[in-house]
């Protein structure tokens, strides 16, 4: 009851009152039958609210929040190209279809990504001497 | 006069090669002729005859006419004319070198052409399963994948290697418009029908356990049916052999088929049909995204591996809706059902016979309900299945079964009156309680194939990519209650299967997993009363030995089954 109250200042009621709820020493007597009309519509409003923001949260599955340490749409993706083992699959068969970042690849596509990014590094890594050779 | 000797001898040194070149000419009959007179004392030469002069040459004279000049002025005339034949020659030559290369030059944009249209226009691949599985506890259950079967009771430890799926899949696309799809498929023969030749001669079944090929898809899809209506763009229709609405589609939302089957593929519902159908996306308001996937279609009552028997047909129909949009397959959350409505594959006048249950002959309905999220890290649904008649005992034993449900009679046969059936004699014997299979089975077909039959079932899978590895873990739950009508069925169970999974590269992928069936009731009887009210016939045969008449059948819940699979999975 007392957090109820402490929800939303009632405007009707007097100081005197309103400390009353505020620290609970008050009971719904010193409260106008106006006063406990209003709260119930307040807390099942808040209740409506509360249960629309809920389901909101369910029906979106979560996918705004970032703060649970595994993002939902966006993986951690290394730099480079995209790597098989971060996508997820979204057909199997000939030949298989993976997500990266958003991006819909075949296997062969990733596969040649990755490939031409070890050839790359190869090279990369090689003296310059031995690359001009 | 001392000097006209050494002229006279000048002018007969020039005169006289001319002169025989002169006589060779005269001989051929030529022109006039210059002769020459010399008068022998005073040895001078005249042109004219005359006292004392005597004929000294005869000379064409043609040839004092011409010079050397002349005649090399002429042998050069002769050179530039074969000059010009030859520079003409080689005119023609270079000329028609030049059209020689231009036609290579045409001949090889052709030939890469045709093997750009060939890539274009096909393609192959393959799909390929296989796996290594122990059984820590062997039972009687459906096939974990296609074809996998095992020996049931008291066959602890049973392990094996095994080939589930070898697809061949050949695409061909002869306009951009039209795809044909074939697919061989390899799987595991069983049979043991020896064939009676003459009279006195029989050949042994060569079928137990070969690899047999079999067409899995074959299939026509025409991709242009919406291409002006951008809002189903995308849609295809197709006819021939293809995958059903939900089998495939729930495999590629689960990710992980070369594991473990879907939850209605694993109750029997085959992934593949011969009918025809319709699917594609919907996508609203203008944008890319997806709103609505569907996919539904008319098909044989048989599964594709089945003659088709009866003069119905049957519809399975697949909506799912992505409320959010979804920009790539699968993305977020989607809400899906699927409906399915046929008959069992009996033909007419068998599925017309007059019976108090209508038995295997009964509809066939099977509904899921799918609620599902999907990231590219993660995944999760849950499903509803709701079915009537959809499955069978056949369908329960389609990984291992008792050898009575498939025309053998196990345990001791009895042979006098016993209290649960006083008609037990050495000319009809009965099926004992005890050490057999026989009057379970009888009791396990009445609750499941009685006609009236209404399944329920619970599933919840999905997977979860373990950052920065390879690794992905899984698992499926299902729950199935095969007939909800029957009291405290004995043959509710729970199956779960969870397991790591771990990408070698693009194409290869090998899991870990233990997969185990549970019925989950406490041991029980069922008194034979409360059987013959689902299609149970008291003292009734099967495979010649009579069933209990009156008391209860023991030993209805069967045994667990637990085991450890290694899978692997290529595809290209």
């Amino acid at each position: 009851m007392c957090s109820q109250f402490n929800f939303k200042r009632d405007p009707s009621l007097n100081t005197s009152a309103l400390n009353a709820k505020r620290t609970c020493h008050g009971v719904l007597s010193d409260i106008s039958p106006e006063t406990k009309l209003k709260n119930t519509i307040v807390s099942k409003g808040g209740r409506i609210l509360a249960s629309a923001a809920l389901f909101s949260v369910l029906l979106g599955g979560c996918s705004a929040m970032r703060s649970w340490g595994m993002k939902m749409t966006s993986p951690d993706q290394p730099p480079g190209p995209p790597l098989v083992q971060n996508c997820g699959i979204v057909s199997i068969g000939s030949p298989t279809k993976y997500v990266c970042g958003g991006k819909v690849y075949t296997g062969f596509q990733l596969n040649k990504l990755r490939q031409a990014s070890k050839r790359r590094t190869a090279i990369h890594s090689q003296p310059i001497e031995e690359r001009e050779k | 006069m001392k000097k006209s000797v050494p002229l006279m001898i000048l002018v007969l040194m020039m005169v006289m090669p001319i002169a025989a070149a002169v006589q060779a000419q005269d001989a051929g009959g030529a022109g006039p002729m210059l002769r020459l007179y010399v008068d022998p004392s005073t040895h001078i030469v005249y042109t004219q005859p005359g006292k004392h002069r005597r004929l000294l040459a005869e000379i064409p004279r043609a040839m004092l006419n011409g010079s050397d000049q002349q005649r090399t002025a002429a042998q050069l005339r002769r050179n530039q004319e074969q000059l010009s034949t030859l520079a003409e020659q080689n005119e023609r030559l270079e000329s028609s070198n030049r059209e020689l290369t231009r036609q290579v030059a045409e001949i090889r944009p052709a030939w890469e052409n045709y093997i750009e249209n060939f890539q274009n226009k096909f393609r192959v691949g393959t799909l390929v399963y296989g796996d290594y599985r122990l059984y820590t506890h062997t039972g009687f259950q459906p096939q974990e994948l296609t074809q996998l079967t095992n020996p049931g009771p008291g066959n602890n430890l049973y392990n094996s290697f095994d080939l589930t799926r070898t697809y061949l899949n050949f695409y061909f696309f002869p306009t951009k418009d039209w795809t044909l799809r074939l697919t061989p498929n390899l799987y595991k023969t069983i049979g043991s029908s020896n064939v009676k030749v003459g009279t006195s001669t029989a050949f042994g079944s060569n079928l137990d356990g070969d690899l047999g090929v079999r067409i899995k898809y074959a299939n026509l899809r025409y991709n242009d049916l919406w291409a002006k209506v951008p809002m189903l763009k995308g849609g295809t229709v197709a006819i021939g052999q293809e995958a059903n609405p939900l089998v495939a589609w729930e495999e590629d939302l689960y990710g992980f088929r070369y594991v473990n089957l879907t939850p209605w593929n694993y109750l029997g519902l085959s992934s593949t049909q011969l009918g025809v159908s319709m699917e594609g996306p919907i996508h609203l308001f203008g944008s890319e995204k997806t709103y609505f996937e569907y996919n539904f279609g008319v098909y044989n009552n048989a599964s594709f591996h089945a003659f088709e028997q009866t003069n119905t047909k049957e519809v399975m129909a697949r909506l799912t809706a992505y409320p959010f949009g979804a920009k790539w397959r699968f993305q977020g959350l989607g809400v899906t059902g699927f409906y399915n409505y046929g008959y069992g594959n009996t033909t007419p006048d068998s599925a017309q016979l007059p019976t108090a249950l209508k038995g295997g002959n009964a509809h066939i309905t099977r509904i899921a309900a799918l609620l599902h999220y999907t990231a590219e890290q993660w995944g999760l649904a849950g499903e509803f299945d709701y079915g009537n008649n959809a499955f069978s005992a056949a369908n329960l034993f389609s990984g291992s079964g008792p050898a009575d449900a498939f025309g053998f009679t196990t345990g001791p046969a009895v042979t006098t009156a016993v209290p649960w059936n006083a008609a037990c004699s050495p000319a009809k014997p009965c099926y004992s309680l005890f050490d057999t299979f026989g009057p379970q089975t009888a009791a396990w077909e009445a609750i499941l194939n009685n006609g009236q039959a209404r399944e329920e079932g619970f599933d919840l899978f999905g997977h979860y990519h373990i950052p920065h590895t390879r690794l992905t873990a899984f698992g499926m739950y299902q729950w199935v209650m095969p007939n909800d009508k029957f009291p405290a069925d004995p043959l509710d169970f729970q199956r779960f299967v969870v397991g790591v999974s771990y990408q070698v590269n693009e194409f290869l992928r090998f899991a870990f997993d233990s997969q185990n069936v549970i019925f989950y009731h406490n041991q029980q009887s069922v008194p034979v009363s409360t059987l013959a009210r689902y299609g149970y016939t008291p003292g009734g045969s099967l495979n010649g030995r009579l069933l209990p008449a009156s008391g209860s059948i023991p030993l209805l819940v069967p045994r667990d089954t637990h085991s450890f699979f290694l899978n692997m999975e290529f595809n290209y």
